[in-house]
């Protein structure tokens, strides 16, 4: 090539080869690359003898607008670091909260709230929830375990984001129940007090009525706040009243674990009524 | 042209790699040499169109079509012009010219290969700097190889044909 004599001028030249060479620059690679396919295809036999280099790496240019500064990209970072960790949380509650529902004779929504910390003593039995009216709690609404297996008390208190669950163990909590025993048609409908210890009482029952220890305690449905019966707990001592002796001294053992309460699901059957 | 494809297959090629060093691959860069040798030893006219052939070659070679094409294209024509001034008798010129060439060319590619593809390569300095060098550092080795195959094809350099080499 070089050896023979080209007769142009210097200039012209110059100019025609370096519009040429501009003309590959400034084409897309998508059309140009087609000659480095050729060239590679052609000679591949050849190129391919001898054991491969590394890869060369290629990165974003840091001048274009896909790409941010350090700094900028480590605070992105923790960003959808905490987004994702929401994500995965809310996730974990949709699943607990669809397994509830799954076990639920109700019909209507649930809403799951964390116990944030709760108070067992002499005075009370409580639990305060990390949910409030801004999710559709009221005062009165059922609350379930965990599990979304059993009534463990109601609402007693709300505010806005949070609210008190008064356990059914406590001795000022009162609930309308009934006693019911496998086999039986019938059942017995009283109202069911905490005792303030670890238990519940159910009071003015007549020793007419056939009441026997393991008959299961189910809350009885309420206009507005429970439409089909819930399990409480159980009979754990059925025995004369020592005071009345025609009624009986009931005894009955919540079905939940109070030491495990992290996560609650409250029934919300009118979520739109609620203020 | 021959020569030129041989040179340009030989470096796109796998046996090449055998004188990568270093993990950022670092190779000697024979085509600019090529380009360098030719420029200054060629006619004016000649050595332009060779420059940017070989420019062409190397694209075509590499991973974008033009960004070569353009830097050996203006270096190799710059140092077409200054052939009078650049006497490369001596191995020291010889290696400080292809360095500093090297240098100046890797960057203008890069900085090409950059405005059209929005790609760059990792490490962009440290392996231009690390091609210049050991472009440099085998400088010597290449232009007598380069002179020994020009007398075997037949092809005498004007600058060859000019003045002994000593």
């Amino acid at each position: 090539m070089a050896h023979r004599q080209i007769n142009v001028s210097q200039g012209k030249l110059f100019t025609t080869l370096l519009i040429i060479a501009v003309a590959f620059q400034v084409t897309p690679h998508d059309y140009t690359k087609r000659l480095n396919f050729f060239f590679r295809s052609m000679f591949a036999p050849i190129l391919k003898i001898g054991m491969p280099g590394l890869p060369k790496i290629l990165r974003p240019a840091a001048s274009t607008g896909d790409v941010v500064k350090r700094k900028e990209y480590d605070e992105l970072l923790k960003e959808y670091q905490n987004t994702r960790a929401q994500l995965l949380e809310l996730q974990k509650r949709y699943e607990e909260l669809a397994q509830m529902r799954a076990g639920l004779p109700i019909a209507g929504p649930l809403v799951l709230a964390s116990v944030v910390t709760s108070a067992i003593s002499d005075f009370g039995h409580e639990v305060y929830l990390n949910a409030g009216t801004a999710a559709g709690l009221r005062v009165g609404q059922i609350v379930l375990d965990g599990g979304g297996t059993c009534v463990i008390g109601s609402i007693s208190e709300v505010s806005e984001a949070g609210a008190t669950v008064q356990l059914v163990t406590d001795s000022r909590h009162a609930m309308k129940v009934a006693i019911w025993r496998k086999g039986r048609e019938d059942y017995v409908e009283r109202r069911m007090v905490g005792d303030g210890k670890d238990g519940c009482k159910i009071p003015l029952v007549s020793r007419e009525y056939d009441v026997r220890v393991g008959d299961a305690v189910f809350a009885a449905p309420q206009q507005g706040l429970l439409d089909s019966p819930m399990v409480i707990g159980e009979v754990a001592a059925v025995k004369p009243d020592e005071k009345e002796p025609l009624l009986w001294d009931i005894t009955i053992r919540p079905l939940f674990d109070r030491e495990s309460l992290n996560r609650v699901g409250i029934v919300v059957m009118n979520p739109r009524a609620a203020p | 042209m021959v020569f030129i494809l041989v040179l340009t297959v030989l470096t796109a090629g796998n046996l090449y790699n055998a004188l990568a060093v270093s993990r950022l691959d670092v190779k000697p860069d024979v085509l600019l040499i090529a380009m360098v040798f030719f420029a200054v030893q060629c006619a004016t006219p000649e050595a332009i169109a060779t420059s940017f052939i070989i420019g062409f070659a190397a694209d075509i070679a590499g991973a974008a079509m033009g960004p070569h094409m353009i830097a050996f294209g203006l270096l190799g024509s710059l140092m077409s012009q200054l052939q009078r001034v650049v006497l490369m008798k001596r191995i020291t010129h010889q290696m400080a010219a292809i360095f500093v060439i090297a240098l100046v060319a890797g960057a203008l590619t890069q900085l090409l290969f950059l405005l059209k593809m929005d790609l760059t390569v990792q490490h962009v300095l440290k392996v231009v700097l690390g091609n210049a060098l050991y472009s440099g550092a085998v400088a010597p080795v290449a232009w007598l190889v380069f002179n020994a195959a020009a007398i075997w094809v037949g092809y005498y350099p004007q600058r060859y044909r000019r003045m002994s080499y000593r």
